[in-house]
């Protein structure tokens, strides 16, 4: 297999026409498509016949939170109007510095979002899953745990030990069996592969 | 996935590495990270402009010192005796947690405690500073510089100051007596002797039982306290222990001995060093 | 005013230059023996050039640059929040800060940041801000901090180079890679990559005081990212200069995608 090719910034990657589109990590000017990033050369060709070229970086790419991204967040403040958490990785990516985020009691649920009580579905400390709403304010970014795979993968009991969850909205810690309110999300396939190492 | 639980319960992750004996980076509990040091030649610095500088790599962490010197008044309760003025500067380029500005908190204490290093050890005989007394004296400004911080930047900044200090070469300085002139003289140089060679040992205590050596910044961040132990091969100089968890009278014993061990291992690397240039910092980096 | 956070010692201190003049005096010949001071021959040269991307392991970009005896270290760090609510924009923002390291030149520096390093400062950010995409990181903000390890002249341009190799080496997204290179004017001659003491020349009687000139190129895009003079000469000699070291700016650029290409391949193997 030949070595991909390494590009860097500012380097011509193809003439534009109508069968070259640019992808990720290249922008377009003059005609002409040149790479953004240093990484390897990433040529997709799809269906209708056109080719898509695109430079991937290895390892730490800039990941920024973008709209509709799924992204895994610790939450840190809970009051009855929103939850406030630190997003630590966006999809697999981990962040360096974790951004700030922000969950409103509206959008903890897809059903019967007024009569939630934030403090039975998150509390300090868990670990979600939730999905980018918007770039929000210049505070935190708006995100949306109301779909059924969404919501809390980890969190600790009262006691100390890790939480097993028991149904959709309820979590039982194995030590001293009590059970206890949480939002949970449902696992699914992909995801039970991601777990499974 | 290692990496995803290393983010979100980093401590469940390194308690199961620990119950096998091993650490993540695949040392043992008593192994320091591979040290490298560069001294410079013997005519210059790896600093041409500093009168004597070193550098060290501690694994991934990083330090630069650099010794200038400067002339200046004694004290007058200490008319024979130079300064040494020691900073450690954790800049913004080390870690994403420390902001350009003043000295956070722990690069005082840092500073703080290569005083205290340098002042207990005595390894620079202060009258050697003296050029005329009462007149005037050598002072010798220190300055260390943090470039990536990993953990231990402690021990990482007393071996490049010993280092550095090893090789400092300052030019000579005559005062006239009769017409009060102070002439430098740049062809002729003074070597700065040093008395003994203070060598730190700093240990993480992990969950009040288990003492790992030399620890990265994420077990630092995860341990319940720590101990250093500076020796210069046959005393103890210093021995700190900022609170934390207590410690048995066996525990600190293994600290002692690793401390000693460590200062023959910086010993030899220091005699060896000798006569490098800069280019520790571009030899790969250590694999985390 | 005194610094209570650090150690100090005594309030006044000389350098011991001060007593020793021949050494600092600034020399109006730039030429003796037809070389130039370092040993360079043609005013057209540039010193031996090395770079390195990817060393500080706690960066999420890094870069160390030498052009013979200067050294300077570069780490970016972001994209991340922006520190203050107020600056709050749909647009990406990069903050730069140059510190010279105490021992790095002749005469100790101090610790605090002083006038020049802030001008610097400024001049690297309108430098890199034209290279950079900074529509790809919205309402966030990237941190580039350089450090001048020793000062032999081009401290600037050096920073400049460093600082777009950090950014590439981070994966932040740039239109090209930014190369700097300084030229000093002296009286008729235009010294390229100035060393210290050619930054330092003093004037020769009866000619213009002469100047210094730091420009900040993309080679591939043709454009150019910053342009710092300060000094007195005339205008052809200016674009002379500017000329000189548009040529030397092509030059370095291969060597500046070398060593991101290395980088990028050794991380590719060590993964």
């Amino acid at each position: 297999m030949a070595a991909p090719m390494v590009k860097v910034p500012g380097q011509r990657l193809a003439r534009k026409d109508e069968t070259t589109k640019p992808g990720t990590g290249t922008y377009e000017q003059n005609g002409f498509i040149y790479s953004s990033l240093a990484g390897c050369v990433q040529k997709e060709t799809s269906s209708d016949g056109s080719v898509q070229i695109s430079v991937i970086t290895d390892v730490q790419q800039t990941v920024v939170p973008s709209v509709e991204a799924i992204v895994t967040a610790r939450i840190t403040n809970v009051t009855p109007r929103f939850c406030k958490c630190s997003i630590l990785t966006v999809g697999k990516i981990p962040l360096k510095e974790p951004f700030r985020g922000m969950i409103r009691k509206e959008d903890v649920r897809a059903t019967e979002k007024d009569k939630v009580e934030t403090y039975k579905c998150f509390r300090p400390g868990d670990i979600v899953v939730a999905r980018v709403l918007s770039l929000g304010d210049s505070q935190s970014y708006l995100l949306t745990t109301a779909e059924n795979e969404l919501g809390v993968v980890i969190a600790t009991s009262e006691a100390g030990a890790s939480l097993v969850p028991i149904s959709w909205c309820k979590m039982q810690c194995p030590r001293t069996l009590a059970e206890e309110f949480r939002k949970v999300a449902r696992v699914q396939q992909e995801f039970l592969q991601y777990t499974d190492t | 996935m290692a990496d995803e639980v290393r983010t979100a319960q980093p401590k469940e992750f390194y308690r199961k590495y620990l119950e096998q004996g091993v650490r993540p980076d695949n040392r043992e509990l008593g192994e320091f990270r591979p040290t490298v040091l560069d001294i410079g030649s013997k005519n210059g610095s790896c600093i041409s402009t500093a009168e004597g500088s070193a550098l060290i790599r501690l694994g991934n962490t990083i330090v630069i010192c650099g010794i200038k010197g400067e002339l200046a008044e004694p004290k007058t309760e200490t008319p024979t005796e130079g300064y040494l003025v020691p900073n450690v500067e954790l800049s913004a380029v080390c870690s994403p947690q420390f902001r350009p500005g003043p000295p956070s908190e722990q690069a005082q204490v840092l500073s703080q405690f290569v005083a205290n290093v340098l002042k207990n050890s005595q390894c620079v005989e202060l009258e050697d500073l003296c050029i005329a007394p009462g007149k005037m004296v050598w002072v010798l400004y220190a300055d260390l510089i943090c470039l990536d911080y990993d953990g231990n930047v402690a021990d990482a900044c007393v071996l490049a100051l010993t280092a550095a200090l090893s090789n400092t070469s300052l030019p000579v300085v005559r005062v006239d007596e009769e017409t009060g002139k102070t002439e430098t003289d740049f062809k002729e140089e003074k070597k700065i002797q040093l008395t003994c060679t203070p060598i730190s040992a700093t240990s993480a205590i992990f969950e009040d039982n288990v003492l790992l050596v030399d620890p990265t910044r994420q077990e630092e961040e995860l341990s319940t306290g720590l101990v250093t132990v500076v020796t210069d091969g046959k005393n103890i100089c210093s021995l700190e222990k900022p609170g934390g968890s207590p410690l048995k009278d066996q525990q600190m014993r293994l600290c002692i001995e690793r401390a000693f061990q460590r200062h023959t291992e910086a010993c030899n690397l220091i005699t060896q060093s000798q006569g490098s240039t800069l280019s520790t910092l571009t030899s790969p980096l250590v694999d985390r | 005013m005194p610094d209570t956070r650090r150690i100090t010692g005594p309030e006044e201190t000389q350098s011991p230059f001060a007593f020793c003049p021949q050494f600092l005096a600034q020399s109006a010949e730039a030429f003796s023996d037809g070389k130039r001071r370092d040993g360079r021959k043609a005013e057209a040269d540039h010193r031996p050039v090395f770079l390195k991307a990817g060393l500080i392991s706690q960066a999420k970009g890094s870069a160390f640059a030498e052009l013979d005896k200067t050294k300077v270290v570069c780490a970016v760090y972001g994209p991340h929040e922006v520190a203050r609510r107020e600056d709050f924009s749909m647009q990406g923002q990069i903050s730069c800060e140059v510190k010279f390291a105490p021992f790095s030149c002749r005469v100790r520096r101090q610790h605090v940041q002083d006038g020049r390093e802030k001008d610097l400062s400024t001049q690297l950010l309108e430098a890199l801000e034209p290279a950079v995409r900074l529509d790809s990181f919205p309402k966030s903000q990237v941190d580039v901090f350089v450090t001048v390890l020793e000062n032999d002249g081009s401290a600037l341009s050096a920073a400049i180079t460093c600082a777009s190799l950090a950014l590439a080496d981070a994966g932040i997204e740039m239109y090209d890679l930014v190369v700097a290179c300084t030229a000093r004017i002296h009286g008729t001659s235009i010294l390229v990559d100035p060393s210290f003491s050619e930054e330092n020349l003093k004037t020769v009687s009866g000619e213009k005081p002469g100047g210094q000139v730091t420009l900040g190129f993309m080679p591939s895009l043709r454009q150019v990212s910053a342009l710092c003079y300060h000094g007195d000469t005339d205008l052809d000699v200016l674009s002379q200069a500017t000329q000189r070291c548009q040529d030397t700016c092509h030059k370095l650029y291969q060597v500046v995608q070398d060593t991101l290409v290395k980088s990028v391949e050794q991380r590719m193997n060590n993964s």
